[in-house]
C-alpha cells in the first residue's frame, strides 16, 4: 500500500509541472495583459508597471523565476489586487468553497442514496419511474435556473433564507441545495443500478428466505455492497463540486475560490489564474488518491484485478 | 458543471445476443416500454422543430423590435419577446440548433479521440496500455473546466473552439470504456480467427472490434450529449458560450434567469426545451443501458 | 399586470403539456404561480425595515482593486478610500462647491497659478499623530514618483514639474510645485491656471497617506491591522470579495457630525444578486448595481432615483479606415441613428439622448446645438460622399466589448443603419482585454466607447479628442481643435473660456470622429429611512453625515411591511 501511494505521488510531480508549464505559456501567448485599462496610461508608467512585475524580462527568464518561486510554494502577488498575494487569496477563498462543497456532498448523499434504494426496491414499478423522473429533474435544469428559482421562492417571497452572501448557517442552505441537486441524481442512479444487481444475489435471497425484515436486508446486507461505486464517484465529484460551485458562488455572491478563478481569468490576473489552477490540480490529484486508497480498503478484490 | 458518468457497464460480449442481432433485441425491449417511447417521441419532436427552424420559425431570430420590449406571450409571439423585442419562439428554435449541434459535435469529438485512444491502448496491451491508461488517470485529475475557461477567455470563444474544448473534456471516460471492451474482446475466438486469416490490426479494429462494442459506445454517447449541452449552458452563463446575435438555449436561459421575477417567460420556455431534451436523452441512455445489459435479460 | 401574465402562462402551459414532461410543468408552474401571487407592487421595492443599530449597508459592486488612494482608478475603490481618508477640500454633495476639508481655508493668486492651503490644526491621523503639510508633500510626491506607478498620476501633472518628475525627466522632488511653508501651510504652484484644481484636491488621488505607516509596512499598509487614515471612518474588518466594515474614527476633526455607528460595504459583483439583496433588505443603498432590465419596472417605486451624470456613451470612428475617413460618411452614420429609440425604448434607464460629446449637467456650460435624427439628410450626405442609396458602400463592422447592454445597443444601431442607409453592417464582440487592445492599436472600424468625467469641467471630455491625448483612439487630428484646447488652458476668464470650449465642441460635431449617443444616468435604489443623501451629477455621495431614521418605520401603519 505504501509503495502504491508513493508511486502515485511520484507520478503526480511531472503532471503538476506540466500543468504549471502549460498554464504559464497559454497565458503569455494570449492577447492582452493584466495592466490594460480603458484610460490611457502614459507609456512611461506602463513600462514601470511591467518592470515592477518582471514582465519586461525575456519569457524564459520569467518562466524560470516562476518555477523557482513555485518550489518555495510562493504563488506571487495578485496582479489585480496587488495589496494581496495569491496565497492569501487561496487561503481566504478555498475554505469557503470547501465548506460549500462538503455541505452539498452531504445533502447529495442524503437525497441520492435513499432515492436510489427506493427506486431499486420498487424496480419496474410506477414508483421506480416516478422517483427516477423526479430525480432526473435535478440534471435537466441547469443550476443557474434552479438557484434563482430557489432564491425567488425562499428569499424574496417567503423571506426564509437570505438570497446571498456567506457566514451564517442560514446562508448555506440555498447554495448547498442548489449545488447538491445534480450530484444527488448521479448518486441515486448509481445506487439504483448497484442495488438492483445486489438485490438479485444469492445472499440477499438467503437473508430474505430466512425471514429477515425488508429494512434489515437493505440496511445490513445490501447497502454495504451497493455503496462501492458511490465511493468511486466521490473522486470525480470533488472535482465537479469545486468547478460546479463557480456558478453557485456567482449567483449567491459567495467569496469562494471558484469565483476568484473566473474573475481572475477575465481580468488576466496571470498569477492568480496559474495559482488557482495549480492548487486545484494538486487538490484533485490528492482527492483521487484518497478515493483509490478508500476503494482498496473497502474492496480487497481490487488488488487482483 | 462537469458531469461524468462513473459507472458504465463493462459489458461482456454475449454471443447469444449478438447472434440474435443486438439491434433487434434492444429495439424490442425499448419499443415495449411506453416511457422510453414517450421520451423518444418528445426528443424527436424537439429535434425536428430545431432542424426545421428556418421554415417554421415565425420571425428571423435576430429581428429587433425595440418598441415591443419584453412582452408577454401573445397571439403574435407565442412565447413572448425578449428585452429587445425579438420573438422568443424563433429564438428557441434556432437556439436549439446550436445547443444540439454543440452537444452532438462535442460528443463526436470525444468519440473519435476516445475510441482511437482506448482501442489502441486496449489492443496493444501490456506496457503501452499501462502507460496510456496512467496518462488518462492523470488527466482525470486535472481541473478541466478551468482549462476550458482559460482557453475560451484568452482565445476568443468561437463556436469551433467551443466544440473542441467541450469534446476534449469528455474523451477520457470514452477511452476507458472502449479500452475495457477491447481488452475483453481481443482474445475472443472470432478475433483470433481473423488474425490467423491474416487481417491486419487496423482491419481487426474497424471490422471486428468496433462493431462489437457499438452498444456501450452508443449508451455512453447518448449520455454524453446532454452533459455537453449542459456544459455549453454553463459556459454561456459565464459569458463564454455562443456569441450574439446567435444564441443557444444556454444563453437564452442565462439571459432569462436573472429577470425571472419580471419576465418569467424568458427563462421558462427555453428551460423547458432544454429540460425536455436532457431528460429524454438521459432516460433513453439509461434505458438503452438496461436493454443492452445481459444481466437484465432474465426478466 | 403581473397576474395577467401569469394566467396567460398557465393557459399556454396547458396547451403545451402533451409533449412536455408533466412534472416539469407542474413544478415550474407552481413555483411561478406561488411566487408571483405574493409579489405585488408596493410603494417601495422590497423590505423597508431599517436594520437594528445605526448600521448603513450598501453594495459596492465588486472587490476594490486598491485601498491605497495613490493607486486607485475605479469609482468603487474610491468609495472605500473616501471613508478612510480626506483631502484638502471636500465636494459639497448638494452644490458641488468646494468646501473645507483638511484645509480650513485657502488663497489663490490672481493669475490662478499659486495656491496656499491653511491646514486645520486639529486634523489628526487615526493613530493620534498630527496631520501636517509635510504629509501632503510626501503623499503627492509619492503619487508622482515613477516607481509608485500611480495610474492617475496625471491629475498632478498640473503641478510645476509634475509631468517631468513622473516621467523620470527630473529626479529631484524638491523641484515639484509643492512645498510645506510650515506644519500647517501648504504652497502649491501650477504650470497653468486650472479652474478645477480645487476639485482635484478633493479627489482620492490627492488624499494624504500616512508616511510612517506606508514606509513601515510597504504594500501591506492597507491591511485592516495596519491601516491608518484621516477620514471619518476606520476600517475594522475586511473579508476579501465579500465585505468591508467601518466604524467611526474617534480622532476625525468633524467626529460630531458623524452619526452612523457602523458601515458595511459588500463587494457583490453580480447585479441580479445585488438586486435580490436590496429587495430582501440586506442592503440600504445600491449605487447602480442592479440589472438594467429592471429599471423600467423599478421606476414606479419611490426608492428609485435616476440622475443624469457626467458620463457619455459614444461610438468612435477609426478615421484612418475608408470609408470612415470621409466626414460626410461619419455624419451620415450619425444622422441615421435614432438615439431616442435607444434610450427610451431599449435602455429605458433614464439616459438622455443627444449627439453632443460633452454630457449634460456641467455647471456653466452649454453644448452647441446638435443635429437631430434625420434619415433623409443621412441618405443625402451618403450620396454626396459617393454612395447613392448605399451603393458601393463597403461592409462596416462595429466592435464592442462583451456586455449585454453594449450588445443590445450595437444590434439596434446595426439595424438602424441597415434600414436607413441600406448598407452592410456586422458586429464584432471582444472580451475586455482584447477589445482594449483593438481600440488602442486602431484595429477596428467603429467601436463602442464611453467616458466618465473626472472633474466637473467640460475639458474632462473635450481634452480626450486632442491629437496628442492617449485616449483619443480614433486617429483623428485637427490642428484648429488642438489650438483651441490649448487656448482654453491659458484662459483665466470663465466666460471666455466656455466660449472657446463651445467652439471646439462644434468642430468635433461637424467633423464627427465620434458619434455621441447619450448622457448616462446614475440610477440608484435607496431605502426610504436613509437620510443625508443628496443626488448630484458627479455621482458623489459622502457618507459622513448619513443617518438612519429609525422613526420612519414606526410611523408606518403596517409596521413597515409594505407588501
Amino acid at each position: 500500500m505504501t509503495k502504491f501511494i508513493l508511486r502515485r505521488i511520484v507520478i503526480s510531480i511531472p503532471v503538476i509541472f506540466l500543468v504549471a508549464t502549460t498554464t504559464f505559456f497559454i497565458l503569455r501567448l494570449a492577447p492582452g495583459g493584466p495592466f490594460l485599462s480603458e484610460r490611457a496610461i502614459p507609456p512611461e508608467i506602463q513600462a514601470n508597471l511591467q518592470a515592477k512585475y518582471g514582465l519586461d524580462q525575456p519569457l524564459l527568464v520569467q518562466y524560470g523565476r516562476y518555477l523557482s518561486s513555485l518550489l518555495r510554494l510562493d504563488l506571487g502577488p495578485s496582479y489585480k489586487y496587488p495589496e494581496r498575494t495569491v496565497n492569501d487569496i487561496i487561503r481566504e477563498g478555498f475554505p469557503v468553497s470547501l465548506q460549500l462543497g462538503l455541505a452539498a456532498l452531504v445533502i447529495a448523499l442524503l437525497l441520492g442514496i435513499p432515492a436510489g434504494v427506493f427506486a431499486a426496491v420498487k424496480h419496474r414499478a410506477v414508483l421506480d419511474r416516478l422517483t427516477m423522473s423526479v430525480v432526473m429533474l435535478g440534471i435537466s435544469l441547469p443550476t443557474f435556473v434552479v438557484g434563482p428559482m430557489l432564491i425567488f421562492v425562499f428569499s424574496l417571497t417567503l423571506y426564509w433564507f437570505p438570497p446571498a452572501l456567506w457566514g451564517e448557517p442560514s446562508q448555506l442552505v440555498l447554495p448547498a441545495i442548489t449545488l447538491a441537486l445534480p450530484y444527488s441524481v448521479y448518486i441515486a442512479r448509481l445506487t439504483r443500478t448497484e442495488m438492483l444487481e445486489i438485490l438479485d444475489q444469492d445472499y440477499i435471497r438467503t437473508a430474505r428466505a430466512k425471514g429477515a425484515g425488508e429494512f434489515r436486508v437493505l440496511w445490513r446486507h445490501a447497502l454495504n455492497g451497493g455503496l462501492l461505486p458511490v465511493v468511486s464517484f466521490l473522486g470525480p465529484a470533488v472535482a465537479d463540486l469545486t468547478t460546479g460551485s463557480i456558478v453557485i458562488e456567482k449567483i449567491f455572491a459567495i467569496p469562494g475560490l471558484g469565483r476568484f478563478f473566473v474573475e481572475s481569468a477575465f481580468s488576466r490576473d496571470y498569477t492568480t489564474v496559474m495559482g488557482t489552477v495549480l492548487f486545484y490540480s494538486v487538490l484533485l490529484i490528492g482527492a483521487n488518491l484518497v478515493v483509490d486508497i478508500l476503494y482498496r480498503v473497502l474492496d480487497p478484490r481490487i488488488e487482483y484485478r | 458543471m462537469k458531469i461524468r458518468v462513473a459507472s458504465i457497464p463493462q459489458l461482456a460480449p454475449d454471443p447469444v445476443i449478438s447472434s440474435l442481432s443486438p439491434r433487434a433485441v434492444v429495439w424490442s425491449r425499448l419499443s415495449r416500454d411506453p416511457w422510453m417511447m414517450t421520451c423518444a417521441i418528445a426528443l424527436g419532436a424537439v429535434l425536428l422543430s430545431t432542424i426545421l427552424a428556418p421554415w417554421i420559425a415565425p420571425y428571423p431570430y435576430d429581428q429587433i423590435e425595440l418598441r415591443l420590449g419584453a412582452s408577454a406571450p401573445s397571439w403574435n409571439h407565442w412565447m413572448g419577446t425578449d428585452t429587445l423585442g425579438r420573438d422568443l419562439l424563433s429564438r428557441c428554435f434556432y437556439g436549439g440548433q446550436i445547443s444540439i449541434a454543440v452537444g452532438v459535435v462535442g460528443t463526436l469529438v470525444s468519440l473519435v479521440i476516445g475510441v482511437l485512444y482506448g482501442s489502441i491502448s486496449g489492443y496493444r496491451g501490456g506496457r503501452t496500455d499501462e502507460l496510456m491508461m496512467r496518462f488518462v488517470d492523470l488527466l482525470y485529475s486535472l481541473p478541466y473546466l478551468f482549462l476550458v475557461i482559460i482557453l475560451l477567455v484568452f482565445f476568443s470563444s468561437s463556436i469551433l473552439m467551443l466544440f473542441v474544448a467541450l469534446g476534449l473534456v469528455q474523451w477520457l471516460t470514452m477511452a476507458r470504456i472502449v479500452r475495457g471492451q477491447v481488452l475483453s474482446l481481443k482474445n475472443a475466438e472470432f478475433i483470433q480467427a481473423a488474425r490467423v486469416s491474416g487481417t491486419n490490426d487496423i482491419g481487426i479494429l474497424f471490422r471486428h472490434l468496433l462493431p462489437n462494442m457499438a452498444g456501450p459506445i452508443v449508451v455512453y454517447a447518448t449520455l454524453t450529449v446532454p452533459s455537453v449541452i449542459l456544459q455549453e449552458a454553463f459556459l454561456s452563463f459565464l459569458g463564454l458560450g455562443v456569441q450574439p446575435p446567435r444564441s443557444s438555449w444556454g444563453t437564452l436561459i442565462s439571459d432569462g434567469a436573472g429577470v425571472m421575477g419580471l419576465f418569467p417567460w424568458l427563462v421558462f420556455f427555453p428551460a423547458i426545451a432544454l429540460a425536455v431534451v436532457l431528460f429524454a436523452l438521459n432516460f433513453l441512455g439509461d434505458g438503452l443501458r438496461d436493454a443492452l445489459d445481459p444481466r437484465q435479460r432474465h426478466d | 399586470m403581473r397576474s395577467r401574465r401569469i394566467s396567460f402562462l398557465r393557459g399556454k402551459l396547458s396547451r403545451l403539456s402533451p409533449n412536455v414532461d408533466s412534472f416539469l410543468v407542474l413544478l415550474l408552474a407552481a413555483s411561478l404561480a406561488a411566487s408571483s401571487g405574493c409579489r405585488q407592487q408596493g410603494e417601495y421595492y422590497g423590505k423597508t425595515e431599517p436594520s437594528s443599530g445605526n448600521v448603513f449597508r450598501f453594495n459596492n459592486g465588486a472587490e476594490p482593486e486598491y485601498v491605497d488612494p495613490a493607486l486607485i482608478v475605479g469609482q468603487l475603490d474610491g468609495r472605500i478610500a473616501s471613508l478612510l481618508f480626506e483631502g484638502l477640500t471636500n465636494t459639497d454633495p448638494k452644490t458641488l462647491a468646494q468646501i473645507p476639508g483638511v484645509a480650513e481655508r485657502w488663497d489663490i493668486s490672481p493669475d490662478g497659478l499659486n495656491y496656499k492651503f491653511y491646514l486645520r490644526t486639529n486634523a489628526k491621523w487615526s493613530d493620534g499623530r498630527p496631520l501636517t503639510a509635510k504629509d501632503f508633500v510626501y503623499s503627492w510626491t509619492r503619487v508622482l514618483a515613477p516607481l509608485t506607478v500611480s495610474r492617475y498620476a496625471s491629475h498632478l501633472y498640473h503641478l510645476v514639474n509634475g509631468e517631468e518628475f513622473n516621467q523620470g525627466r527630473i529626479s529631484d522632488p524638491s523641484l515639484l510645485g509643492i512645498r510645506a511653508l510650515d506644519d500647517y501651510t501648504l504652497e502649491v504652484r501650477l504650470r497653468q491656471p486650472t479652474p478645477y484644481f480645487l476639485f482635484l484636491t478633493s479627489f482620492v488621488t490627492l488624499f494624504p497617506v500616512p508616511s510612517h505607516i506606508v514606509e513601515k509596512h510597504g504594500v501591506r499598509w492597507t491591511a485592516p491591522e495596519n491601516i491608518v487614515g484621516n477620514g471619518p471612518f476606520l476600517l475594522s474588518e475586511h473579508q476579501s470579495h465579500a465585505r468591508f466594515e467601518f466604524v467611526p474614527n474617534p480622532r476625525y476633526w468633524n467626529r460630531d457630525k458623524v452619526r452612523l455607528d457602523r458601515i458595511i460595504a459588500y463587494s457583490v459583483d453580480d447585479n441580479y444578486t445585488s438586486a435580490n439583496m436590496y429587495e430582501s433588505g440586506m442592503v440600504d443603498w445600491l449605487p447602480s448595481y442592479f440589472p438594467a432590465e429592471y429599471v423600467p419596472h423599478l421606476k414606479s417605486f419611490r426608492d428609485f432615483a435616476s440622475t443624469p451624470y457626467l458620463a457619455n456613451y459614444y461610438y468612435s470612428f477609426n478615421v484612418n479606415k475608408p470609408p470612415l475617413d470621409n466626414p460626410l460618411v461619419r455624419r451620415a452614420l450619425s444622422l441615421a441613428v435614432n438615439r431616442r429609440a435607444i434610450t427610451d425604448d431599449l435602455l429605458r434607464g433614464g439616459q438622455i439622448p443627444g449627439a453632443h460629446f460633452v454630457p449634460l449637467g456641467f455647471p456653466n456650460y452649454q453644448s452647441p446645438p446638435a443635429e437631430e435624427y434625420n434619415p433623409q439628410e443621412a441618405v443625402r450626405l451618403l450620396a454626396e460622399a459617393g454612395y447613392p442609396g448605399g451603393q458601393g458602400f463597403p461592409e462596416i463592422e462595429i466592435l464592442f466589448n462583451t456586455l449585454e447592454s453594449h450588445k443590445k445597443i450595437a444590434e439596434s444601431i446595426q439595424q438602424m443603419w441597415i434600414e436607413n442607409l441600406n448598407i452592410h453592417v456586422t458586429l464584432r464582440n471582444e472580451e475586455w482585454a482584447s477589445y482594449l487592445k483593438s481600440l488602442t492599436n486602431l484595429e477596428y472600424q467603429i467601436a463602442r466607447s464611453g467616458w466618465i468625467g473626472d472633474y466637473p469641467d467640460p475639458t474632462t471630455f473635450l481634452d480626450l479628442m486632442e491629437s496628442t491625448n492617449g485616449n483619443n483612439h480614433t486617429g483623428w487630428k485637427n490642428s484648429e481643435y488642438d489650438r483651441l484646447t490649448m487656448l482654453a488652458r491659458q484662459e483665466t476668464d470663465a466666460g471666455k473660456r466656455m466660449e472657446i470650449l463651445q467652439r471646439s465642441e462644434a468642430i468635433l460635431m461637424y467633423q464627427a470622429p465620434v458619434m455621441p449617443i447619450y448622457t448616462s444616468a446614475s440610477n440608484s435604489l435607496l431605502k426610504p429611512y436613509i437620510r443625508g443623501f443628496f443626488p448630484n451629477s458627479l455621482d458623489h455621495y459622502p457618507l459622513n453625515e448619513v443617518w438612519i431614521d429609525q422613526q420612519w418605520s414606526r410611523d408606518q401603519p403596517s409596521g413597515g411591511e409594505v407588501r
